[in-house]
């Protein structure tokens, strides 16, 4: 059997004006944290962490974000295998041909499975495309490397994830992440904890949801 | 338009004078059909864009597009088209059959 038509088509539109790749990336770095970035005509990577800090517009309009190193030179030497499906989404940036003031973003996949919902779910609240149910409100990109820069802290993302669930099992052992946001006075005593652990002022909302995308990744 | 596959494949479509192309239905959520791609020989990535295993990419057959192949729905659209039922391509209209 020719496989050529495979893949999930999963078709997304998104406002022209407010639309930025880093956006994307950013969601699926939040579950691929050593994600690597390849634009489709290039031959070259570069980790997710890097185009993200990068300064400047990024103008590709087809790429793919790989798991990781590991899989992105699997895909590269042998194109899709059993063991590498799924562990690389492509992305294609096009004009909606219904609405001129909207983007169409194509995100192919292998199949559905528990992590590439939750991760379409993630982009779909990023691109505020209302696929998935009626549209959202819009949200700001959290660039946390960035944002913990801004706030002195001398930790990378990888280094505040792992720190944040450190504290938290560590003080709070018997709780899930959703049952300590459900004790408001708890959960400013755990970021005050962690603001002495990394020694640096950062706010509570980074906090909170650095703590939330951990438990997102570790289900990656 | 370009259709890719296997030395299995290539026998198998090159047995006869004129190449027939079986419709299928693939892996994922797209229409049962034969398909086909405009993405050429050399193309940077192809097993990637194509998402398939790059054993499939070993053989082509390149043929003059008539016009009558349906484009994938979304961004893929632009390079991948299928026909819904077996597909036909006479001589006059075969241009490439061999390795890439």
């Amino acid at each position: 059997m020719n496989l050529l038509g495979s893949g999930i088509d999963l078709i997304l539109t998104t406002a022209r004006e407010s639309y930025d790749p880093k956006n994307i990336l950013d969601a699926v770095a939040d579950f691929w944290p050593q994600g690597v970035f390849q634009d489709a005509s290039e031959e070259t990577t570069r980790p997710l962490a890097v185009v993200l800090t990068q300064e400047g517009e990024l103008s590709s309009r087809e790429f793919f974000v790989y798991q990781d190193e590991t899989s992105a030179q699997s895909w590269r030497d042998n194109g899709k295998t059993a063991a590498n499906a799924n562990r690389m989404i492509h992305f294609l940036i096009q004009d909606d041909p219904s609405d001129s003031d909207r983007l169409q973003i194509t995100i192919v996949i292998d199949e559905w499975n528990a992590d590439m919902i939750r991760l379409s779910a993630a982009l779909d609240v990023r691109l505020e495309s209302g696929a998935l149910g009626q549209p959202h409100k819009p949200l700001g990109r959290l660039n946390l490397d960035a944002e913990l820069r801004a706030a002195g802290c001398l930790l990378n993302r990888e280094q505040f994830y792992e720190e944040i669930e450190r504290t938290r099992k560590a003080s709070y052992p018997e709780w899930t992440q959703d049952e300590l946001a459900c004790h408001p006075q708890e959960a400013l005593r755990f970021c005050e904890t962690v603001r002495s652990k990394v020694q640096a002022p950062v706010p509570d909302h980074l906090i909170m949801k650095a703590m939330f995308n951990a438990r997102k990744r570790k289900v990656i | 338009m370009n259709h890719y596959t296997d030395l299995a494949g290539y026998n198998g479509i090159r047995a006869t004078v004129d190449w027939l192309f079986k419709a299928h239905q693939p892996p994922g959520s797209h229409p049962f059909g034969a398909y086909f791609t405009t993405l050429q020989r050399g193309t940077p990535n192809l097993a990637a864009r194509l998402r398939i295993p790059k054993s499939k990419l070993q053989y082509v057959f390149e043929f003059t597009d008539a016009g009558d192949l349906r484009p994938l729905p979304g961004g893929r659209g632009q390079f991948i088209f299928y026909s819904p039922a077996d597909y036909n391509v006479v001589k006059s209209r075969q241009l490439y059959a061999g390795v890439t």
